[in-house]
């Protein structure tokens, strides 16, 4: 059981391979196709200016799988695939409310 | 300099005289302040407090190696840093009123006054009181002599009395483990003096007054306290100590301050009793994965073992679960268990359900403490916060989610910064909450876990309430199970009060669900039957309407007063208003200022329901009608619901039975997700499409557009050179649009200005996110459009390509890699005839997204709504919804066609 006493820092530090953060650049249009090919995205880690590239499954929701660019996003580095983003998590959602307006 | 001036100057001087020796040993010069005062240049004393408190912090800072050097950082960062080890918010405060004062002194065009000038100096005092008694030798030069541990115990005493406004006159190391403090505190033309002397044991005491001939203790001060406080309590008291002065133990101080056994005796004695008879409870232990940010089962099992696991770890918990699944009694066995005592003896509990909205958490702990502490009204808050921050402290707080001021994120955040002052690092607070408020928000969720990553608009409220978001505690979640083999506790409970009428409906439920008496699918039941025992029925309808609609005004507590107003004199016997005459008092508990009967009197003493599942079953009782709804929203209030509201409203069932003919009447709807449900009003009927607008359908309009354009059904800002074939080259299936086996599949890979245009060629227009919600929904809230029930054979989503429900995003990811969601599509419309809304609407969870009229102008994306084929079944409810912008086209995103009624 963790404490609050021995609660890691919220930002790790970046040769750690800890949780990143960072802005999506950009996405190539093409689509998924009839020979599954997705799309990819790229996003640009506020740090280290590192860019990592990630596909659709990485992003981490239930929902619709897609993300502007421009999005701020956290993300963790793929220790088997460098250069590669996974569990890249969308931060800046709409508020519930502008659903509705 | 006037005379006035000249004397308080003087006090102040003889007073930072005391604190030579810090200022010798960090080179301070505290003449300069009184100098500069004397001079009469306030402006220049405050720049001069300012340097001396950025000195103290700094030496503070590397005392206790904070990361970073304080080397060129500004007073507010040094005192940012330093906060966490400060536990006196007296101190606290004194820093930062330090730090305005500079402020304004430093700035152009701000008046300084002589007093702005003395307050400075004298809140340097407060500060310098403090350093003084941290009892360390490298920060006050002081050469060190106490013990580390007595040192730190004297500490703990003067930062107590410096938080009850006493400053620290004297003090004398007597021996390794003897110290001797006097603290001093004026009120008006008195002087209050507390005398501590703290030793190890009594053969120490006796050692050092012979040393001293007892000259020690030959004060004569007035209003003089003294207490002999050991850490070990056996021996013979001194004689000279044996008269007038309080002996106790270290560990046993605060019981001069708090009557912690009454308090226990009181939670322990109001509803639900603890002596009532109980059913197991069982739970699951989460913790959030650091990676993607979703809770964990780490453990499992008896939900009081594992609580009592957590206490004793000293770690923050937070409870959830449904009401009556006995989050309540957890705590309350938490927080009188004799095993925790050991552990954190000062364990206090509050009941947040009695907490005014409008009430500061503050407010609310000082009227629930204040009976039981020896300290001033005033100080009964300060004084709580400090044992809170100091440790040895369990704070049990009931009912989280029914004290904020509104069940929102900023609502949320507002308790949680009024609380902040208790989430220290070394305190324990176990709260509990129903499961769809914290748990299953996903930004409230991330809040709770200081590991997990928070957003940048949570970041910033965060500071806009004052709280530090490096500096949140992390929480586990102590998950209670709905369906046990003994129900719920509530539910058990009432079973057994209701007699044989409660066991009747009990078994009868029980026998149609999984759950044993109590389990949420009777609760509403018994319930019901509870309150129409005690309510007559001629009362009942009013009952429903005076608390159901008290419930979505956000009023939970009722005085006497309206009670007579709203229901009549008739509710209480004879006319007598009294706690004994009221005639509805079985489904109440006492809710006064006092939060007891015996110390109310009639004019000031309040009720709330004795669980807040009697109201909101009322309220879901009131909203079942279209006038109640109508009532509950006007235009000064869109209220917002609990999840069990709308469980017991869909329960129970809208008044609109299923009329098949796809019109979505006007009147008010329950919708939302699950932690954040609301009314909405629709204006106007409108009929939606029976089904997703489908390839056979939008090949009719491209034929049309192929021979007339389509320039009259286009939406006017849509880009140029934009067409409505679908995007061919993006299709999963390359012939879906040719091959007419598709035909009856909904039409996707077009865009939203397709969509858009497609609406207006069939005399229609798509409907907005409210009307989609609404039309899937129903009038009783349900989660699909069938009901509340999960049913995996009559929706198209990604668990039902699989073998095994995709619960996680990992089971998904995993299921994805394995390749076997590679072959899920959309299906044809009609595939599911269950899959259909109260009003015949079908096909409208799962299988495609749908686009709606709704736009999020400032991203240009459109609202899509329902889930599809490519999600997990949570994420195909009937509040599901997502963007997409406006010309993205996508295999998993359809659209249908609304029509206006007149």
């Amino acid at each position: 059981m963790s404490t609050p006493r021995d609660m890691p820092p919220r930002r790790a530090p970046a040769q750690a391979g800890g949780q990143r953060f960072g802005r999506v650049i950009d996405r190539q249009p093409a689509g998924s196709g009839p020979g599954r090919r997705m799309g990819t995205y790229f996003v640009r880690d506020d740090e280290t200016g590192a860019t990592c590239s990630f596909d659709y499954s990485d992003i981490v929701t239930e929902g619709f799988r897609t993300i502007r660019t421009g999005e701020r996003v956290r993300f963790l580095p793929d220790p088997a695939n460098s250069g590669h983003a996974i569990y890249v998590i969308r931060l800046d959602l709409p508020d519930i409310e502008k659903y509705y307006e | 300099m006037t005379g006035e001036l000249d004397t308080r100057l003087l006090r102040l001087k003889a007073e930072l005289d005391d604190h030579a020796r810090i200022a010798r040993y960090l080179g301070l010069d505290f003449e300069r302040p009184i100098q500069s005062l004397g001079d009469g240049y306030p402006e220049n004393a405050i720049a001069w407090v300012g340097k001396i408190t950025e000195r103290l912090l700094k030496q503070l800072w590397r005392h206790h190696n904070v990361p970073g050097t304080p080397v060129g950082k500004t007073l507010k960062d040094l005192i940012s840093g330093c906060r966490p080890y400060i536990r006196s918010h007296t101190v606290i405060e004194a820093l930062h009123d330090i730090q305005r004062l500079r402020n304004r002194s430093a700035h152009d065009g701000y008046q300084i006054a002589d007093e702005d000038g003395l307050t400075a100096v004298r809140r340097l005092l407060d500060v310098l009181a403090w350093y003084t008694s941290t009892g360390s030798g490298a920060l006050s030069g002081h050469v060190p002599r106490l013990a580390p541990a007595v040192a730190a115990k004297a500490e703990f005493l003067a930062g107590l009395y410096v938080t009850l406004d006493y400053r620290l006159a004297k003090r004398f190391e007597l021996s390794q483990h003897t110290v001797y403090q006097l603290f001093v505190r004026e009120r008006g033309l008195r002087s209050e003096y507390v005398e501590l002397l703290l030793s190890r044991d009594v053969s120490d005491v006796a050692k050092v007054l012979a040393v001293t001939g007892g000259e020690l203790l030959q004060t004569r001060l007035p209003k003089l306290t003294r207490f002999l406080i050991l850490e070990n309590g056996s021996g013979e008291v001194p004689d000279a100590l044996r008269d007038d002065c309080r002996v106790v133990t270290y560990d046993h101080f605060m019981d001069a301050f708090v009557d912690l056994g009454r308090h226990l005796a009181d939670v322990a004695g109001l509803y639900p009793r603890l002596d009532a008879a109980t059913v197991p409870v069982a739970g699951d232990l989460l913790t959030a994965d650091e990676r993607s940010g979703q809770m964990r089962i780490t453990e499992a099992g008896a939900a009081s073992a594992l609580l009592d696991e957590v206490a004793a770890s000293g770690g923050n918990l937070l409870i959830v679960g449904r009401p009556g699944s006995g989050k309540t009694t957890l705590l309350k066995q938490l927080v009188t268990s004799a095993a925790v005592a050991g552990a954190r003896r000062y364990r206090f509990f509050f009941d947040l359900s009695l907490k005014d909205r409008a009430e500061s958490f503050a407010d609310f702990v000082a009227r629930t403490l204040a009976p039981y502490m020896a300290v001033e009204a005033a100080y009964v808050y300060p004084a709580f916060c400090y044992f809170a921050r100091a440790g040895s402290v369990m704070c049990a707080v009931d009912g989280f989610d029914e004290a904020v001021s509104e069940l929102t994120q900023v609502g949320f955040l507002e308790l949680f910064a009024e609380l902040a002052e208790v989430l220290s690092a070394e305190s324990a607070v176990v709260m509990t909450s129903r499961v769809s408020f914290l748990e299953d928000s996903p930004q409230v969720r991330r809040l709770m876990d200081g590991t997990s990553l928070m957003s940048e608009k949570l970041i910033q409220q965060l500071h806009a309430e004052g709280v530090d978001p490096l500096r949140v505690p992390r929480f586990s979640v102590l998950r209670l199970r709905d369906e046990t083999s003994g129900g719920s506790l509530l539910g058990a409970q009432l079973a057994s009060e209701l007699g044989p009428e409660g066991q009747a409906c009990s078994s009868v439920s029980g026998a149609a669900g999984p759950g044993g008496p109590g389990s949420p699918s009777d609760l509403d039941d018994l319930l019901w039957r509870h309150i129409t025992q005690v309510v007559e029925p001629g009362l009942l309808p009013k009952v429903v309407e005076v608390f159901g609609l008290a419930f979505v005004r956000g009023v939970t507590m009722f005085t006497f007063v309206d009670l007579v107003n709203e229901l009549g004199i008739e509710v209480f016997e004879g006319g007598r208003v009294s706690l004994g005459g009221f005639r509805l008092m079985a489904l109440f508990r006492p809710a006064g200022p006092s939060g007891g009967w015996a110390a109310a009197g009639s004019g000031g003493a309040a009720v709330a329901f004795r669980h807040a599942a009697y109201q909101e079953l009322l309220a879901a009782e009131f909203l079942r009608t279209a006038e109640g709804r109508a009532a509950a929203v006007t235009a000064a209030s869109r209220p917002r619901l609990t999840e069990q509201v709308r469980q017991f409203l869909c329960r129970r069932g809208g008044d609109a039975a299923g009329t098949g003919d796809c019109i979505l009447p006007a009147g008010v709807y329950v919708v939302g997700p699950g932690h954040y449900l609301m009314l909405r009003r629709i204006d106007r009927p409108v009929r939606l499409d029976r089904f997703p607008v489908t390839v056979g359908r939008y090949k009719r309009f491209l034929g049309a557009v192929a021979r007339d354009g389509s320039a009259r059904w286009d939406h006017p800002a849509m880009p140029a050179g934009y067409v409505h074939e679908p995007w061919r080259e993006r299709l999963r299936v390359p012939g879906y649009y040719d091959d007419p086996a598709y035909d009856n599949h909904p039409a996707v890979a077009v865009n939203w200005w397709s969509a858009y245009a497609f609406a207006r060629f069939e005399g229609k227009r798509l409907p907005t996110s409210l009307e989609w919600e609404a039309a899937a929904r129903g009038t009783d809230g349900r989660l699909f459009p069938w009901g509340d029930q999960a049913d995996l054979t009559i929706v198209n989503c990604a668990d039902s390509w699989s073998d095994h429900p995709l619960i996680t995003y990992e089971a998904w990811h995993e299921e994805l890699g394995r390749g076997r969601l590679a072959d899920a599509l959309p299906g044809s419309v009609d595939a599911h005839p269950a899959n259909v809304s109260p009003f015949g609407v079908r096909e409208m969870s799962g299988n495609v997204w749908e686009f709606t009229a709704t736009v999020l102008e400032d991203l240009n994306e459109a609202v899509i709504c329902g889930g599809s084929f490519d999600n997990p079944y949570r994420a195909v409810q009937a509040s599901s919804k997502g963007t997409y912008r406006r010309r993205g086209a996508s295999n998993a995103v359809g659209f249908r066609c609304a029509q206006d009624l007149t």
